[in-house]
């Protein structure tokens, strides 16, 4: 795995266990019936969610999306060139 | 007879979407309704899949379409996925309640109340699978008219996906078929690695496409007018109806499992429509730099998005008027290959018939080059 | 939506500057796809109004707008009454300022 990807999905669930630790400290796991306490804990889990995808785009930036990955390995030129389509 | 034909044949969705709901209402093992519709389209699309039909126009080139028809159904097509959220909410709710088992007769309907953990994941699947067709209409009205653009935020963001709609028509239509389009797969990419790249990839898109607006306009990032996040914003009422109703484990989780299934099912429409294609960076959009899956099932039922090719070159164009266009075809229906492209090996296998065959025909000297570069 | 209520074959001239040349269309149509349809060499890309190829300045007359132009014109653009002709459908007769070549 890559050290960014790793990085990337250390700070992700970081800040999702804090989030869930502290809804549950509060005891919201026990008051999601009552509407303010539900409409709050939407508020945190989009929230939470949004910080999520930003610290993905920060430290993962473009490389995800590279085709390079893709590319075959040619073991010499010879072969790459000799490549039929 | 024509024209009643041509505007009746697209509610296919609008039908299944209908029944699925009253499936989820109806309780016990009804809930799985949205699955078996789901396979049963699947075995019409497979056995129709050689039927190709053009568009239909009349003897003076008008289209037999009816706008304000195709449209009144696309905007009521948001009340419907509202519906769907509302009744797989109710049944999780009567799940976390354990609500006694009994049937109630109401509305006509024979009504069961109580739900097994086994049929609540019946209904989650459902609602997800037809959620997830609610991308035909998403990516519809984001083409056309202001207003429809709105209801295309808010039917998008019924899967979490509200970035879609910007990111599908300011970045997917210019880049499409080059790196920088990260809903176009490359070769070699799986449909599920995709469906995360070309989620997160178009959510980027959008985050910094209001980075710069706002920065040019002098407004804060975190402000109401950043549309990024007003787009999770317009997700939130599904999440406080999930939590509420079913709590941080039980709801939480069938949303999220539904919202998977939805964002599945758009990326893997992505995948197929373009997987492996290429163009030159700068190089005009062509029909060749789509494929069609255009078969008569898959015509009506998603409403002619599988006419990608046509829709690409004139995006203008309204979808009961997109075309065979003579470009790429895979030959067979999305509903055919969405499960050729779940296991990866067979799609790989699958494609490279396919994509011989574009690098010989359809590709340029230049796009050729860079096909080469992957050993496919 | 309201246009149901117009007479489907009311017809709107569009004459285009400085080319001179002059296209009809009909409630509801696209500028651009007309004009297309009638070999006119109008400059555009990606048709869907994301790339801004296809304005053109709205001399005289009104156009019924398929989208927000202020996600690819300026708001000085728009004040100067440009518009995307890949999502633009005549309200009234035009006369239009592109540049052809």
């Amino acid at each position: 795995m890559r050290q960014s990807t790793f990085l990337a999905l250390l700070l992700v669930s970081l800040w999702t266990s804090l989030i869930a630790f502290a809804l549950y400290s509060f005891d919201a796991h026990l008051h999601y019936r009552e509407l303010t306490w539900a409409i709050s804990i939407g508020l945190v889990l989009i929230i939470t969610h949004m910080v999520n995808m930003t610290i993905y785009f920060k430290v993962r930036g473009n490389k995800p999306y590279s085709w390079n990955k893709y590319k075959k390995q040619f073991d010499s030129l010879k072969e790459f060139s000799e490549r039929k389509i | 007879m024509k024209k009643l034909f041509v505007n009746m044949r697209y509610l296919i969705v609008p039908a299944m979407s209908v029944i699925t709901i009253l499936g989820l209402l109806s309780g016990g093992n009804y809930v799985w309704t949205g699955v078996i519709l789901f396979g049963l389209c699947a075995v019409i699309d497979t056995a129709t899949k050689n039927i190709h039909l053009r568009a239909d126009f009349d003897e003076n080139g008008n289209s037999y379409g009816i706008k304000f028809f195709q449209y009144g159904v696309m905007y009521l097509m948001l009340v419907v996925f509202i519906a769907l959220q509302l009744a797989l909410a109710w049944k999780i709710y009567q799940y976390v309640n354990v609500t006694p088992f009994n049937v109630v007769n109401a509305y006509g309907l024979t009504i069961q109340n109580g739900i097994t953990t086994t049929n609540l994941i019946g209904a989650v699947i459902s609602a997800g699978l037809w959620a997830g067709i609610g991308i035909i209409y998403g990516h519809e009205l984001s083409h056309n008219k202001k207003e429809g653009f709105f209801i295309s935020r808010l039917i998008m963001s019924l899967s979490g996906a509200s970035h879609f709609t910007y990111a599908h028509v300011y970045q997917h239509h210019l880049d499409l078929a080059h790196e920088d389009d990260p809903a176009t797969a490359p070769r070699g990419r799986n449909v599920y690695m995709h469906t995360w790249l070309s989620h997160a990839g178009q959510g980027k898109f959008s985050f910094e496409l209001e980075k710069s607006r706002l920065k040019r306009q002098g407004k804060s990032f975190l402000s109401l007018d950043n549309r990024w996040i007003l787009g999770y914003l317009y997700s939130l009422p599904s999440i406080i109806l999930f939590v509420w109703a079913g709590g941080l484990f039980v709801g939480l989780l069938a949303l999220l499992t539904l919202w998977l299934i939805a964002n599945f099912e758009l990326e893997a429409l992505n995948y197929m429509g373009h997987y492996g294609l290429i163009r030159e960076k700068g190089k005009p959009v062509e029909y060749r730099h789509s494929w069609d899956n255009d078969s008569v099932f898959t015509d009506w039922f998603f409403i002619a998005i599988g006419r990608q090719a046509d829709h690409h070159v004139r995006g203008e164009t309204y979808f009961w008027e997109l075309d065979d266009v003579k470009g790429p075809n895979y030959g067979i229906g999305y509903f055919s290959l969405f499960l050729i492209t779940l296991i990866p090996p067979l799609f790989r296998s699958y494609m490279k018939k396919h994509l011989d065959n574009w690098d010989s025909k359809y590709a340029t000297v230049e796009e050729r080059k860079i096909a080469k570069q992957y050993g496919y | 939506m309201f246009n149901i209520f117009k007479k489907k074959d009311l017809k709107f001239n569009v004459r285009l500057e400085p080319s001179n040349k002059e296209i009809v269309l009909k409630v509801g149509e696209n500028l651009l796809t007309v004009a297309l349809a009638q070999g006119i060499k109008w400059p555009h890309k990606c048709r869907v109004g994301s790339c801004g190829t296809c304005k053109c300045k709205v001399l005289e007359g009104e156009v019924k707008p398929e989208i927000d132009f202020g996600n690819v014109l300026s708001p000085e653009q728009i004040k100067q009454g440009f518009v995307l002709a890949c999502k633009s459908s005549p309200k009234t007769d035009l006369k239009i300022l592109i540049d052809l070549k």
